[in-house]
Order: structure tokens, then C-alpha cells, then sequence
């Protein structure tokens, strides 16, 4: 403003020149859409303006976080499905009395079985743009070594079916070929007295049932036990034992499943069968139930005590991080062990992803609104997972003599524990119940996405309210500005003429 | 009545005519003249006894309204004011780019808020790594770049006092120059109207400079004054003194005492040889001039703390590690060691001529190390200065007095009040039972105290947190909060870490809370924090505990101070700690520049915006972002959420210096909605201003056009005027010439 030079004419001149910048900011208005180009013309509504771009910028961060992770949810239900498919394929085809052995050692159903564990293998290694879906926290890491390593070692480490072995061995106190098992249990008599004693260790072998106890049908048959450390179970002869009289106990397996044995009192006995000859000395009866303990101990380790071992196996190696295995014994070797524990250094980590304290789909995260993080992570050794792995694993790797008369038995074992381990009806420990819980994740994705399209499209249109400017209404004041201008202007001009000067001649 | 008589009426009527056609042309010519006022002359008979004799010019006088000449002035300095503060807002209010561009300053924020939360998303990516990485840079750029701004704003408004001061000087000078002139005019008995115009347009620039009074004399002078009543003229011009500083940055401030203040002031000689300072006695407060002072000392730096205070809550929202606090190793005193338990610890009176002099004496045991402590109260030697009578207070101090020098320590307290008892303690080591009393004798208590040695059961010991401090930083803060049970009130302390004793005492606004108590302290020295607690008055001592850790101790659960609870955040400064908490923001370029708000020395705040950088480490290495250490699963997002609910939803309270929030009800709000705020505030600002702006326009221009009406020149009126004069100037001629032809008439008889 300048001073004092403020004559009628130059306040016409202002007027003037505001009315031509508000035309000015009109065309603006027209060209960008936009009401101002500065905050503080917004007025009052700026705060709204503020905050709501705000929303609508982190609504735009969530939708880009939903629709990146909705593709990786999806890809890993599918994948987690396909090892649902596997793992009933497995459970199918792992039929107790279908022993037919093919290429010299393993049946049809094992050999499939070999197959569909190396894709389990290979879909839990599965990546998304370098990521890996099965690794928890540890995105980087490849969650699974190869089949290979996992069941025949590597590097120096030993896999799966060398843990088997030795946890057989251990088990059973010997190997198939030797020509009798006792799964670790003495077997002895002396004078009027049979007994069985455990090796003094409380994880291999037979496992005198304590709860389950011993009896005798026979009044001249005196139990003790079994009871002691280590536990041991004697049957004293004290008269004569009729036929058809029993002893019976249980002995419990390396899995947890128990056998009950009852030896009936007979006149005659074969091979496997479970009974005793009696005798009118009872030292000879003693004797004669000696022979026939040892017998049938025998045949129980080559069906139930090795197949509930191989089960065992499965446990100690899949389910534990680093894998259990048999501690060697310096003085007896495996056969002779009495202790498992990890050995990281030489047995193969089966799992390399990360293993913390987090729910497994806890470890991936997707904020997808202010306070909601959906839960998508998986880790390969988690009990669904885990499960398909080691039933599959423990069914494929038995091998099977055909000259062996025990093998059919010790398949028939092994595929009913398989599909045990398999069967969970209420599909907790099954790739499913993960399948169930992507999908929950899926959807709520999804729900939460098409509210903030909503919140969106609202936000936008509350925005365009504030900030924005509708044509017609611009148009409207530029034309009504344009007919004040122009009529200022005509008007400044004919007012101009209109001086005394011009009319003085 | 004579022909002669008509003649020279007719020619007195030309003469006065001819003059009206003068102040007509001048008029005219003058029409556009700024501060010319139309001028009129004004006529009288001239009498000879009873008649007209003829016309005569009595002055040429100004067309002015002077109230309104008074009125106007006062808002011109409104005027120039409200301008010169709207322009400073805004251009601030421009900083904070267009609604909804990618540049305006909440965009900035949203986007590395929306990175934050990708980034959690997806820890190990390195795409939303340098996402954050870019975001963050861009942020702190921009907070960089508009502290240059606003420091190029004030350098700007610092050299706007300094034209502003020059164009005061310049029309001082030319007033007295048309002052001088009017009075030598008036003293001949003329009326100078022209030059009235001129010093009037003058005193008109003057008054948009600043807010001015004007005097007028009966001599035709005027007097000047700024509205406080500092001489501006008084027939001589002062003059004002300006100092434009070279080079302004944030840490340099105005201060009303000018050894203090980093930037000029104005001046003014008082003609007595001394000067007055205007800035400093508010002397100023309209005007141009008035608007740069506010716009380099008040508005810009303003904006600068608001920047500031967002930088500040940003480095330490990622960089503070919560400490939580521990039980306390007992430093308590046995009840053995108590003493006066059985009683009632009255008052020794020594008024009674040395009858009641006595002594108490005990064996005190600390740490195994056992000193005599013998206290004699007598009357004549008892404390210098004090009362005759002794009290319970007065006795403790003595105890400790005699302690710290029977054991050569200094400040160590080994006895408290504890309710009407005396509570033995040692507050140097931590180990329980560690003092014990023995051998108490006292002399003539008998009738006046019982004090006793404290083998009944007495004070029920202390109690206490202990913190681990370890890593502290200058300006971390530890908050103590305690029950006052006498006054019946919780209070809260903070205790912030000062190495440099030069910067205490802290203000109390160095934390945004106003409920609290700051005390600034060496917290790695227990000895200075008791001291400090007692001179605020606060009886909570403070000693080592296990492991180093900072104990503070109360006077025990009958005490009249009861501790609640205490909690510290500690800056962290490696960046893989396997903690969320890193230096992501630092104060400079490297690394090791860490920000902790130290008040050490100049507060490292000041003009924090302006040198906040992106910690190197984060630049060369994004996925620091992640990874809390070289074990931390990529997959890992406790960093990134951390990072983001600092950014996105803790809670924030806003420092009042921001111009956001009151001192007693500060703004309490997220990092981001605070970054939102600052856009929010300074646009306000900026429409207020601009209101206030377009509402003095008019004020100003309205009275512009009435005094427009009032002394503006009107052609169409002074060309009316003219020919009006034109046919007098005839009529008079007419009368001349009708006067000659009678003379020739007579002549020719």
C-alpha cells in the first residue's frame, strides 16, 4: 500500500486488480481441481484434510501389504493341500496284509511312498521371490535338507535310516540275522525258578510292564514281580502245573504300545507257539518255561519290538531339534546302549529353519489395520508337517527279506503304526488344520481389504468435498466475475470521460 | 466614494482572484502529488470605516481533518505490522508444500509412516528397506531444509529492521529539515502549507515504520514520540542504531540483556549522551519495524522449535530403552541400631544455666569399621547460632556431622529421622545389617527425653528401587515417583543426567510434563543426587546398590516418604544391541554423534532440525533396520514393528516451546499426528494472520478514502472553481475598464 496517494481512481485500480486475481485462482481452481494450493486456505476443514489423507495413505500401505500377502497365503494353502494329498496317499496305500515285496526288499506301496516323500521335500522348500514359506522367522534359510541327505546322510552326518538302524539294534540287542532276539531282557532259570530281567536301562528294548503286573492262574506258579532295579519278574514252579493253567505279563515297546504275553500250561509246544510243556518236576517245568519265554520273546522282537522301535526312531529323529539318536556304549557298543541324545555334530539337522519360542504363524506377519497383524507363518517342523514326514519316512525305509518268515508280520506291524500315526480325527496334527488356519487368514484378508475399499472410496469423496472444487461451480464464478470485471472496466472507462475538462471549451 | 475607490477595489478583487487561480493550478497540478492536500484561500473585505474598500487574501489553508490524520497514522503502523508478520506466516505456511502434493510436509510423514509398516510386513526386504531408508531421508532433508529456510527467513527480517531503521533515520531527517523550514516560514507570519504537506508525508512514512505519537507546538514544530514516550524529534532528528547480524542460525537468539543476546538491538540516543534500547523495553509495538523484530525473535524462531521439538521426539522415540527399576539391596538399619525406639525423642532445653548439659556417646559399627561418636549439647557450646533448645532435626545433623568426620566422609548421611526415632544407616554400600550401635551412654536426658540405645524395637527400616544406569547419556531421564505422606500428595521427579554442573539449575520445561519436578544431576554420582534431592527439599537419599545400579532410598514406611516407583530410559547407541531400540537419527553426520537431549552446555534441541541426519550405519547397511543382531531371523519384524508403532501410535507430549499445547496442558498426541499438527498450526497461523491482514487493510483503506474525500483534489470542483474565478477576473476588469471610460469621460469635459 503506498501513502496517501489513495485517490478514487486507484482504489478502482485495487478493486480491479483483486477481482483479476481471484480470476486468477478460478482457472486455477479449473485446471488442477483443487480448491487451494496452500493449507491455510483450506480453513477450518484443513484438520479433517489432514487426517484424512493420513487414513487414506496407510489404508493405500495396508491394501498394497493385503494384496501382496493374499498371493502368498494362497500359494502356501495350496501347497499345504497338496501335502494333506500326500499324506492320505501314504495312509492309503500302507495296507497291513498287502506284503508283496517288488525290486528284492520293499513293496509297491513303499517305493510310492519313497516318491511322495521327496515331493513332501521339495513343497516344503517351496519360496515365494526368495522367500521361504516353511523356514518361520528365518525367511532366508531353505527349511528342509534334500531327501537324500535326510534319509542316507551327508557329509559325514548320519541320516535317518542309519538312526533307525541303531535304534533297532539297540532295541532288539542284536540284528534280524542273529538267530534269537531277546530285546534286551535276561532270560534265565534257576532251579524251580524262570526269570526275566531287564538290561537295567529304561529306554531300549522290553519294558517289564509294572502297572499292568504279572499273574498266574496256576495255584503252584508263584509270581514275583515284576518289581526291582533294575525291574525283574520270576515264576517260581512249586508243584504241578495243570494244562490249560497261565502265566501273563506285558511288556511295554519303545513306542508306547504294549504286548501281552499268556503262556498256557500244555503237554506239547512248537515253534512260536505261546504256551509251555508242563512238567511233574517242577524244575523242569521251570526250565521248560524258560524255553518257551525265550522262544516267544524272540518272535515278539521281530514283529512288535522292531516295528515299535522303527516307530521310536521316527520320533527321536523328526521330532526333536537337533534329532535324538542312540548314545554308543564304550564298553558294548550300540547293541548295548543305554542312553539317546542329540549329536548335532554327526547327525543330520533335518529342519534348518528358524525354531523359536513363536506359534509357528506368528513368525509371518501382515499389519493389515491399525491394531491387525494376520498370521501367516509356517515352519516345516511344526506337528502337521512333521507328521506326514516321519509316518512316510519310517514306512518307506524298513526293508524286507522274502526268505524272512517273520517279515509279513513285521510289515503288517509297520503299516498298522503308520497308519495310526497318520490317523487323527480331529485333524490337529494334520497339514489340514494349517490349511484351515490360512484360509481363516485368507479371508479375513480379503474382509478387511473390501472394508477399506469402502473407508476409501468414502474418504475420497469426503476429500474432494473439502479440497476439491466442481466445474460447473467454477464456471459459474468465473462468468460472474468476467461480466463485474468487464463492467468495472467499461464503467472506469466511461467515468474517465466524464470529467469537466472535456467539457470546457 | 471615488472612482479611484472602485478602481483599486476592482484591482485588490484581481489580485486576490489571481491568487485563487494560483492555488487552482496548483491544485490541479498537484493532484496526484502524494500527501499533497488541496489547498483554498480564504478572503476578507478589506474596510474603510463602515465601507468595503475592497478584498484581500487572508492565507492559503490546508484541506485536513486532523483527528482523522491522527487515526490513520496509528493504523498505518497497524497496517504495516500485520503486513510484514502475514507475509513471515505465510511463507512458513508455504513450506508445508499443497494440499496433497508428494512435497508438502504430511505427505513426507504419511509415506514413512505407510514404509514403517511395510517394513514390518516384510523385514528382510530389501525393496522395503531402502523404502524406509528413502522415506527417512526425504524426511529429514526436508526438516533441514526448512530450518535453512527459516534461518534464511530471520536473516532476511533481521536485515528488514536494519531498512526499516534506515528509512525511520531518513525521514526523521527530512522532518527536521521541513520543520526547520515551517518555523522560519511562520516566523515571518505565513502559513506554509506546502511544507506542513511535506513534513506530514514524511511523519506518514514514519508512522508505517513504527507506532509514533506526534505533538503539535503552538510554534508550528512538532514533537515525536514512540507510543511508549521515547524522543524520536523534538526539533532534531535522533537517531536509531542498528547492528544486522552476519551469519543467523538456530542457535542464535535475542535477549533482552544484550551480553546474553546473540543478535543487534535497536537504539536510540537520549540526547543526554546516553541510549535506549527499544527491543529490550518492549518500546516498540507497531509498525514495520516492529513486524521484523517479531518475525526474527518471536514467529521464526517459533517455527524453528516446532521443527525442533518433532526432530527431538523422532530420535528419541527409537533410540530410548526403557529401564525398568529393581528391588533395592536393604542399606536399613537393624532396629538394634535404632535410636530413641522406646520413646518419644523430645526437646533438649538448654535454657535452664547449663543444668540440663549432657552428652550422648555410642560405638557406631559400619562396614566392621566402628568410630566413637561422642555429641555434647552443651548450652554454652551446643551450635552456634541456633536456639536455645535442640530438636529432633537439629540432633540428626549433628550425628552426621560427628559421623562423617569420625569416618572421613564427606555428605554421607548415617542418620535419619524416622517418625520421633533416629534411624543409623549407612548410605555408601549396599550390605544388609551393616551398621550396628553400641555402648550407649548419655548424660542429664533424665525428665527432658528418653532417648534410649534403641534395643526395643523401633523403626521399621527403609525402603527402595534400585536401576541399573549403565550406558547413560547426558540428558536421559529418570523418574521418580514418591508419596509425600505429610503433605498427603504423590509427586513425581525427573531427574535428568547434566555432566556440565555450569548448565544447573535445569528449567522445569525441559519436560513437556508439568506435573513434575526436573532436577538436573549427575546420576552417576550418588552423593549429588542426594544432595540435589535435599535442596528440593525431598527427603530420599541416594546410594550404590549391587551392581553399580543408582538406589534411592525413602525414610521407611512410617517415614513421611513413601517411593512408588522409579524408571529411566537409557540412549542406546550400537545398532545391534539384539534390541528393537537404535540410533536411527543422529546429531551430525557420524555415527557416534548421538542425540539424548543433553542440557549439558547449550541444549542439544536447539536447532536439532537443522543438523538431524540419518544414522551412516542405517545408509550403508538398510537391513540394520531388521536385524537387532547378527543372530536375528530375517523374517524377524520386532524392529520394523517397533519402529512403527513409535511412529504410529506411541503416545507423544509435545514441549509448549513448540507453540503447540499450553505449558500446564501440554499436546499429547503420535509422532505422526504431531508432524501433522506442525502443517495443521502453521496454517492456522497463517490464515489468522492473513485474516487479520485483509482486516486492517480495510480498516486503513476505509479511512484512506475519507480522508481521500476529505483533502484530495477534485478536478471537476477546481475546474468549476476556474471559470467561477475566470468570470470574477472579467466582472473585476469589467470594473476597471467601466472605471477608465468615467475617467475619460470626466478628463474629456
Amino acid at each position: 500500500m503506498t501513502v496517501n496517494s489513495v485517490t478514487q481512481a486507484t482504489m478502482n485500480i485495487d478493486r480491479m486488480l483483486s477481482m483479476r486475481a481471484e480470476i486468477d485462482d478460478l482457472s486455477r481452481q479449473f485446471g488442477t481441481g483443487q480448491r487451494s494450493d496452500n493449507y491455510a486456505d483450506l480453513g477450518p476443514q484443513r484438520t479433517t484434510s489432514l487426517a484424512v489423507r493420513a487414513d487414506r495413505t496407510t489404508i493405500a500401505g495396508y491394501r498394497a501389504a493385503i494384496e501382496s500377502a493374499s498371493v502368498s497365503v494362497n500359494i502356501m494353502n495350496e501347497t499345504v493341500e497338496r501335502l494333506d494329498d500326500l499324506l492320505e496317499e501314504v495312509k492309503g496305500d500302507a495296507l497291513p496284509n498287502s506284503f508283496v515285496v517288488e525290486n528284492g526288499n520293499q513293496t509297491t506301496a513303499q517305493i510310492a511312498a519313497e516318491h511322495r516323500f521327496q515331493e513332501m521335500v521339495t513343497l516344503l522348500n517351496s519360496d515365494i521371490d526368495g522367500k521361504y514359506l516353511f523356514s518361520g522367522l528365518s525367511t532366508d534359510v531353505e527349511p528342509v535338507v534334500s531327501a537324500e541327505a535326510m534319509m542316507k546322510g551327508s557329509g559325514g552326518r548320519a541320516g535317518f535310516e542309519q538312526v533307525l538302524a541303531e535304534r533297532n539294534l539297540a532295541d532288539l540287542g542284536g540284528t534280524l540275522a542273529d538267530p534269537t532276539l531277546n530285546g534286551r531282557l535276561d532270560i534265565a532259570t534257576a532251579g524251580a525258578i524262570s526269570s526275566l530281567t531287564e538290561a537295567g536301562n529304561d529306554v531300549f528294548g522290553f519294558q517289564l510292564d509294572t502297572a499292568a503286573g504279572a499273574s498266574s492262574s496256576s495255584p503252584n506258579i508263584t509270581v514275583t514281580g515284576p518289581a526291582g532295579a533294575p525291574n525283574a519278574l520270576s515264576f517260581e514252579v512249586t508243584g504241578t502245573v495243570d494244562v490249560g493253567e497261565t502265566i501273563r505279563f506285558t511288556l511295554a515297546l519303545p513306542d508306547g504300545s504294549s504286548r501281552d504275553i499268556v503262556l498256557a500250561a500244555a503237554d506239547t509246544r512248537e515253534d512260536g507257539d505261546e504256551a509251555f510243556v508242563v512238567d511233574a518236576d517242577p524244575l523242569v517245568t521251570a526250565a521248560n518255561i524258560t524255553t518257551a519265554l525265550t522262544d516267544v520273546i524272540d518272535d515278539v522282537a521281530r514283529r512288535d519290538l522292531i516295528a515299535a522301535s522303527a516307530h521310536q526312531a521316527g520320533h527321536d529323529f523328526f521330532d526333536n531339534n537337533p534329532p535324538l539318536r542312540v548314545t554308543p556304549d564304550p564298553v558294548d557298543g550300540i547293541a548295548g546302549a543305554t542312553a539317546i541324545a542329540a549329536d548335532p555334530n554327526n547327525t543330520i539337522i533335518w529342519y534348518q529353519g528358524e525354531d523359536g519360542p513363536l506359534d509357528a504363524r506368528e513368525t509371518r506377519l501382515t499389519r493389515v489395520d491399525e491394531n491387525v497383524r494376520v498370521a501367516h507363518g509356517a515352519r516345516a517342523n511344526e506337528d502337521a508337517f512333521r507328521t506326514a514326514l516321519r509316518e512316510t519316512a519310517v514306512f518307506a525305509s524298513m526293508d524286507y527279506d522274502v526268505d524272512d518268515s517273520s517279515a509279513a508280520d513285521r510289515y503288517t506291524q509297520i503299516a498298522n503304526r503308520t497308519r495310526e500315526g497318520m490317523d487323527d480325527p480331529s485333524g490337529q496334527n494334520l497339514p489340514r488344520s494349517v490349511s484351515v488356519e490360512l484360509g481363516t487368514a485368507y479371508t479375513m484378508m480379503e474382509a478387511t481389504d473390501a472394508r477399506h475399499r469402502s473407508t476409501d472410496a468414502i474418504y475420497a469423496n469426503l476429500m474432494s468435498d473439502i479440497e476439491g472444487v466442481t466445474e460447473e461451480e467454477v464456471a459459474a464464478k468465473l462468468l460472474d466475475l468476467q461480466t463485474r470485471l468487464q463492467a468495472t472496466y467499461s464503467l472506469t472507462a466511461t467515468l474517465s470521460e466524464l470529467t469537466l475538462v472535456n467539457f470546457l471549451r | 466614494m471615488t472612482v479611484y475607490g472602485a478602481l483599486s477595489t476592482a484591482l485588490s478583487g484581481l489580485r486576490v482572484t489571481q491568487a485563487q487561480l494560483d492555488v487552482v493550478a496548483a491544485n490541479v497540478s498537484n493532484a496526484e502529488t502524494p500527501g499533497y492536500t488541496r489547498k483554498t484561500i480564504t478572503q476578507s473585505s478589506v474596510y474603510a470605516g463602515y465601507n468595503a474598500v475592497g478584498v484581500q487574501s487572508d492565507g492559503i489553508s490546508r484541506q485536513l481533518d486532523e483527528l482523522l490524520q491522527r487515526q490513520i497514522r496509528s493504523e498505518l503502523g497497524a497496517s504495516g505490522y500485520v503486513e510484514t508478520t502475514a507475509r513471515y506466516h505465510d511463507r512458513l505456511n508455504s513450506l508445508m508444500g499443497a494440499p496433497g502434493s508428494a512435497s508438502s510436509f504430511d505427505s513426507i510423514i504419511n509415506n514413512f509412516g505407510t514404509s514403517l509398516s511395510a517394513l514390518g510386513d516384510n523385514p528382510s526386504s530389501q525393496t522395503a528397506q531402502q523404502a524406509v531408508v528413502g522415506d527417512a531421508q526425504v524426511l529429514i532433508q526436508t526438516l533441514n531444509a526448512m530450518s535453512a529456510d527459516i534461518q534464511s527467513m530471520r536473516a532476511e527480517a533481521d536485515q528488514g529492521i536494519a531498512t526499516s531503521v534506515q528509512t525511520i533515520n531518513d525521514s526523521l531527517q527530512r522532518i527536521e529539515e521541513a520543520n526547520n523550514a515551517i518555523l522560519s516560514v511562520t516566523a515571518d507570519g505565513d502559513i506554509p502549507a506546502d511544507l506542513l504537506d511535506e513534513r506530514d508525508r514524511h511523519i506518514d512514512v514514519l508512522a508505517q515504520e513504527l507506532d509514533i505519537q506526534v505533538l503539535e507546538q503552538n510554534n508550528g514544530s512538532v514533537t515525536i514520540f514512540t507510543s511508549t514516550g521515547v524522543t524520536l524529534f523534538s526539533g532534531t532528528a535522533a537517531r536509531l542504531d542498528f547492528e544486522p547480524t552476519a551469519n543467523i542460525n538456530p542457535l542464535a537468539t535475542y535477549s533482552v540483556d544484550s551480553s546474553q543476546s546473540d543478535l543487534g538491538t535497536v537504539r536510540v540516543g537520549t540526547g543526554a549522551g546516553g541510549t535506549v534500547d527499544l527491543l529490550a523495553g518492549n518500546n516498540i509495538r507497531s509498525g514495520r519495524l516492529a513486524g521484523y523484530v517479531e518475525a526474527r525473535d518471536e514467529i521464526l524462531p517459533e517455527m524453528q522449535a516446532r521443527l525442533d521439538e518433532f526432530a527431538h521426539q523422532l530420535a528419541l522415540a527409537m533410540s530410548l530403552r526403557p529401564e525398568a527399576s529393581e528391588a533395592h539391596d536393604p542399606v536399613v538399619a537393624d532396629t538394634a541400631a535404632d535410636l530413641g525406639g522406646t520413646g518419644t525423642f523430645g526437646t533438649i532445653d538448654f535454657t535452664n544455666g547449663g543444668a540440663n548439659d549432657g552428652s550422648i556417646s555410642f560405638d557406631l559399627t559400619v562396614d566392621g569399621v566402628t568410630q566413637t561418636i561422642d555429641i555434647t549439647y552443651a548450652e554454652a557450646n551446643a551450635f552456634t547460632g541456633t536456639p536455645a533448645t535442640v530438636d529432633q532435626t537439629q540432633l540428626v545433623d549433628l550425628i552426621n556431622q560427628e559421623a562423617n568426620a569420625a569416618f572421613g566422609t564427606v555428605g554421607v548421611t548415617y542418620a535419619v529421622a524416622d517418625g520421633t526415632a533416629i534411624d543409623l544407616r549407612s548410605s555408601t554400600t549396599g550390605a544388609a545389617s551393616n551398621v550396628s550401635v553400641a555402648s550407649y551412654t548419655e548424660t542429664n536426658l533424665a525428665g527432658v527425653t528418653t532417648l534410649g540405645d534403641g534395643s526395643a524395637t523401633g523403626g521399621t527400616g527403609f525402603d527402595g528401587l534400585q536401576i541399573d544406569l549403565a550406558g547413560i547419556q547426558p540428558g536421559n531421564e529418570v523418574s521418580l515417583n514418591f508419596t509425600d505422606t505429610v503433605a498427603g500428595q504423590t509427586r513425581q521427579v525427573t531427574l535428568v543426567h547434566v555432566t556440565d554442573a555450569g548448565s544447573l539449575p535445569l528449567s522445569n520445561e525441559v519436560t513437556a510434563n508439568p506435573d513434575d519436578l526436573v532436577i538436573g544431576v549427575d546420576l552417576t554420582d550418588p552423593t549429588a543426587v542426594s544432595a540435589a534431592l535435599a535442596a528440593n527439599g525431598i527427603g530420599i537419599t541416594a546410594g550404590t546398590g549391587t551392581g553399580g545400579d543408582l538406589q534411592l532410598i525413602d525414610d521407611g514406611a512410617t517415614g513421611q516418604y513413601d517411593i512408588n516407583s522409579l524408571s529411566a530410559n537409557i540412549s542406546v547407541t550400537g545398532m545391534q544391541t539384539g534390541e528393537p531400540y537404535l540410533p536411527m537419527f543422529t546429531d551430525g553426520i557420524a555415527s557416534g554423534d548421538v542425540y539424548t537431549a543433553s542440557q549439558d552446555g547449550i541444549p542439544q534441541k536447539a536447532g536439532f532440525a537443522s543438523r538431524i541426519q540419518l544414522n551412516s550405519s542405517i545408509v550403508d547397511d538398510p537391513g540394520l533396520l531388521s536385524a537387532m543382531d547378527s543372530s536375528t531371523p530375517a523374517g524377524d519384524s520386532t524392529r520394523a514393528t517397533y519402529l512403527y508403532d513409535q511412529f504410529n501410535s506411541t503416545s507423544i507430549t509435545v514441549s509448549a516451546a513448540s507453540g503447540i499445547g499450553a505449558v500446564s496442558n501440554p499436546f499429547e498426541t503420535t509422532l505422526a499426528g504431531f508432524g501433522r499438527e506442525i502443517v495443521n498450526r502453521t496454517a492456522f497461523e497463517a490464515a489468522s494472520a492473513e485474516r487479520a491482514r485483509e482486516g486492517q487493510e480495510i480498516v486503513t483503506n476505509g479511512l484512506l478514502a475519507r480522508q481521500s474525500e476529505e483533502s484530495a483534489v477534485d478536478i471537476d470542483e477546481e475546474m468549476a472553481r476556474l471559470t467561477e474565478l475566470q468570470t470574477i477576473y472579467a466582472a473585476n476588469a469589467q470594473v476597471m475598464n467601466a472605471a477608465r471610460e468615467m475617467m475619460d469621460l470626466l478628463l474629456n469635459v
